[in-house]
């Protein structure tokens, strides 16, 4: 899917990268510690995080993710957002927990998940 | 604090716009700021606020007493008061006390965040006492990524030449790239990593190749950050693979073998909450590189090396840690 569709499905507002939209997601990672990120060996993958700092995004820039989308309405630093804005990092904010959103994005029933 | 040229750490094509980038993210306002501020005490009257902005070409005075600042006057202030017949006022009664400032240690991208965000065009700078250091404008911070470009392509042109003289050709047989990492720098940590990221992609390497060195390389510079008390990154390209050595000042690691251990670790509190510190760094750097060494013990330095083969090698048995 492209982060366009990630957007439509969790309800996101894009922080940063309004013209990256047509990028390609093969997957998706979500955590909140980075060494687990740094652990994974998925690409162009949208991690989904509640970590705001601008770690993370120097993180998916090393690890060559698609984008960050911050879940629980959290939003970035001004410092995340303009390390995102000099390497070319989307990210997105929602207002899902991370459940809500990985189950969303795997395109599973919110209302009976578990089958 | 000692003064390093940010210079050593860029990657080594004069071309690559990220340059600017990086300059921008590793550059502080003090490393930019005008020092030689002009200022003004209270009880002057905004008359010789008028001549010091004509004489000196400004658009802003901050007011002082002593080294604190209390307020500012801008050429707006001085317009207005020539309008109304009130030039001979005080500056006291017509300064604004709020004033938007920035501290000299933050980087120069957070301070234009500042000015885009406040709408105002020149920041007076302030040091971690809350004196008044300097002023910085976003003339100021073009002037200096000018000078800074100029020195980058100046110091290319000259490896070129040397390259050249001794090889014969222009390609070198190793690039290095070396990079200072301090400790407890969370802001820059991860720069030594990205820069390699990017040289190694100048050298169409492959890219799941550069993602491990990169992972190794981002561990290897946080530990320096999180656990030392500061160091040095050393990057050697061949034309066949990377070599990247890690090396802190201090203070050393007890065990090294329990270092090692999936989910060992002595990362604090604080730390934790930046979202590291699950005890992964050292594994993680095993398992991403073909060659790993380690040497450490308590009271002394920590070295980290690791090889990483730019084409498939034969797997090898994987290698016992070296303790020193």
């Amino acid at each position: 899917m492209t982060l366009r569709e990630c957007v439509q499905r969790l309800d996101a507002e894009v922080a940063v990268g309004d013209d990256a939209l047509d990028r390609k997601v093969e997957s998706v990672a979500a955590s909140d510690l980075l060494s687990d990120v740094l652990a994974t060996t998925k690409h162009n993958y949208l991690l989904i995080t509640g970590l705001v700092t601008p770690q993370v995004v120097r993180t998916a820039e090393l690890m060559g993710s698609a984008g960050i989308c911050f879940c629980r309405g959290k939003y970035p630093s001004q410092e995340a957002i303009g390390m995102a804005k000099v390497h070319g990092i989307p990210l997105l904010c929602t207002r899902l927990a991370m459940f809500e959103a990985c189950c969303r994005l795997a395109g599973l029933d919110l209302e009976r998940p578990y089958r | 604090m000692t003064e390093h040229s940010p210079l050593s750490s860029l990657a080594t094509s004069p071309n690559d716009i990220s340059i600017v980038s990086e300059l921008l993210n590793q550059l502080k306002v003090r490393d930019v700021m005008t020092r030689s501020i002009c200022t003004v005490t209270p009880d002057k009257t905004l008359r010789v606020v008028q001549h010091l902005m004509r004489d000196k070409k400004i658009s802003g005075v901050p007011v002082v007493e002593g080294s604190r600042l209390i307020g500012i006057i801008s050429l707006d202030d001085i317009i207005r008061a020539l309008d109304r017949g009130e030039i001979n006022m005080r500056v006291w009664e017509k300064m604004s006390r709020r004033v938007v400032t920035v501290e000299d240690h933050v980087s120069v991208v957070k301070a234009i965040d500042e000015m885009e965000k406040s709408g105002f065009g020149r920041l007076p700078v302030l040091d971690k006492d809350g004196d008044l250091v300097g002023i910085l404008t976003h003339w100021d911070v073009v002037r200096k990524l000018v000078v800074m470009l100029q020195e980058v392509a100046m110091q290319a042109e000259q490896r070129e030449r040397s390259i050249l003289a001794r090889t014969g050709s222009s390609q070198p047989e190793v690039t290095t790239l070396d990079f200072d990492v301090e400790h407890d720098d969370f802001e820059n940590a991860g720069r030594a990593s990205s820069a390699v990221k990017k040289a190694l992609q100048a050298r169409n390497v492959d890219p799941a190749v550069i993602r491990r060195v990169a992972v190794g390389m981002y561990e290897a510079e946080l530990n320096i950050v999180i656990h030392s008390t500061g160091g040095t990154m050393a990057a050697r390209i061949y034309s066949d693979r990377i070599e990247v050595a890690a090396l802190d000042r201090g203070p050393g690691i007890a065990d090294v073998n329990l270092a090692m251990k999936e989910g060992f670790s002595t990362a604090s509190e604080k730390v934790r909450e930046m979202g590291f510190g699950a005890g992964m760094g050292l594994p993680n750097i095993k398992r991403c590189s073909d060659v790993f060494t380690i040497s450490s013990a308590l009271g002394e330095h920590t070295e980290v090396s690791f090889t990483v083969f730019f084409t498939p090698q034969k797997p090898t048995p994987p290698s016992a840690p070296e303790s020193a």
